[in-house]
């Protein structure tokens, strides 16, 4: 899912740190976002516009925080609007929703733990790709 | 651009794939969610009948009990509901009002009984409270209008004194929106239909209630969310389709005039209509 990769060319500190921030952003955003999702897009976007006139290795990795960051909005937000509908309009505890909590609790958590163990690679000037956002990154991102 | 259509593709599957594995398993049966949400209704139900209690007298006489008991009786016979479930209360009250509570709990006021000059009329407002039972209303009103959280503070006991107040006046106010009380009226008319009795006695009493004497014009057309009683007698005798007729009284004349003649001993004049 996570694969450590050669980068085109060794990254200075200055970028190191840049790339590194990136992915830290999203952590503290995870933090201060819960329980609305779209805070957490919202600092990694905030990050990324700062960056994207960076080195080739900062706006790569702005640009794979960025997008880890959507598919989370779309399904934590599925999970915050279908919470509110239980204690708002009474829509059922099912079997289904809480199975779908429990996954996107999971979802969340490996999420995490990759972007932990990423802005400590890319700190040491490692490129860590990931599964599915990594290979999109390379066509979006160009040199 | 391929890889990434294949792992974009195999992400999706991996996440639908563990969210449907992972609902075969009975969370809801694990997590007791069903008995949870019993105990908060049945827990809320008594705050809300304490405060009844406080403010109205209980009518406990024998006569008023077992009449009304008949009649849920025979709502009960070819119906889904279990007598057990439902829980009459009759309090001393002028107001022409019943309404449900959460946990099968129907209150009745004296003002209501007085009011009503057959036993099918009787039968026909408990049938509609039976309805809005079997719809779990009384609950989806007030988490709709508290929020399920403030509701269990309230049980808890760390919500105010007015949160109660308001939560009572709701339920015993006509603010049941248009759906609920259409589906209300519905489904009652279906459970008198089931048990031999036609709606039309009901919906006499609603017409009654619209020309009733005292009652400003204003009175007459409910919150704007709520279908006016002319309209809804109208709605009632749209659906009423009897099965089997009843040929014998649901309750033997002596004992309803006897029922009503001490019901008029607790009651005074009535003041206002909502059921």
């Amino acid at each position: 899912m996570i694969h450590l990769k050669t980068f085109d060319y060794n990254p200075g500190e200055h970028e190191r740190e840049k790339a590194s921030n990136s992915y830290l952003m999203s952590l503290i955003a995870v933090i201060a976002g819960l329980p609305l999702p779209i805070i957490n897009l919202l600092a990694t976007f905030i990050f990324y516009m700062g960056n994207r006139k960076g080195t080739y290795f900062v706006r790569w990795h702005c640009t794979q925080a960025l997008l880890s960051q959507f598919s989370l909005l779309l399904c934590n937000s599925i999970a915050f609007w279908w919470t509110l509908s239980v204690f708002f309009a009474q829509r059922e505890i099912s079997d289904y929703y809480i199975a779908y909590m429990t996954t996107v609790f999971i979802f969340n958590l490996f999420e995490f733990m990759a972007t932990i163990y990423t802005a400590v690679k890319t700190r040491k000037g490692e490129h860590v790709e990931w599964w599915f956002y990594g290979p999109l990154t390379q066509i979006l991102v160009k040199q | 651009m391929r890889k990434v259509l294949f792992q974009g593709t195999i992400s999706l599957l991996i996440f639908f794939g563990s969210w449907l594995i992972m609902a075969q398993v009975e969370w809801t049966e694990i997590l007791r969610v069903d008995k949870q949400k019993d105990e908060t209704e049945s827990a809320l139900a008594e705050i809300l009948l304490k405060d009844l209690e406080n403010n109205y007298e209980r009518i406990n006489d024998s006569i008023v009990i077992s009449t009304l008991d008949t009649l849920l009786k025979k709502l009960e016979k070819k119906n889904i509901f279990d007598r057990e479930d439902i829980n009459l209360h009759i309090f001393n009250n002028s107001e022409i009002n019943a309404y449900a509570l959460p946990d099968g709990h129907i209150v009745i006021n004296s003002g209501l009984i007085h009011e009503t000059e057959r036993p099918e009329e009787l039968a026909g407002v408990m049938a509609h409270e039976i309805a809005h039972i079997q719809a779990n209303h009384a609950m989806k009103k007030l988490v709709r209008e508290f929020g399920l959280n403030m509701l269990i503070s309230m049980i808890s006991g760390g919500a105010g004194s007015d949160v109660l107040k308001q939560s009572g006046r709701l339920l015993s106010s006509r603010a049941f929106n248009r759906e609920m009380e259409q589906e209300a009226d519905r489904l009652g008319v279906q459970i008198l239909n089931r048990s031999g009795i036609s709606a039309e006695p009901l919906a006499d009493f609603l017409y009654l209630l619209a020309n009733y004497n005292g009652l400003g014009s204003e009175a007459l057309v409910w919150l704007s969310t709520h279908p006016e009683l002319k309209s809804r007698a109208a709605y009632i005798l749209e659906f009423d389709e009897p099965q089997q007729t009843h040929t014998e009284a649901l309750i033997e004349e002596s004992v309803w005039a006897e029922m009503k003649s001490r019901i008029h001993r607790e009651v005074g004049a009535p003041e206002d209509i909502g059921l």
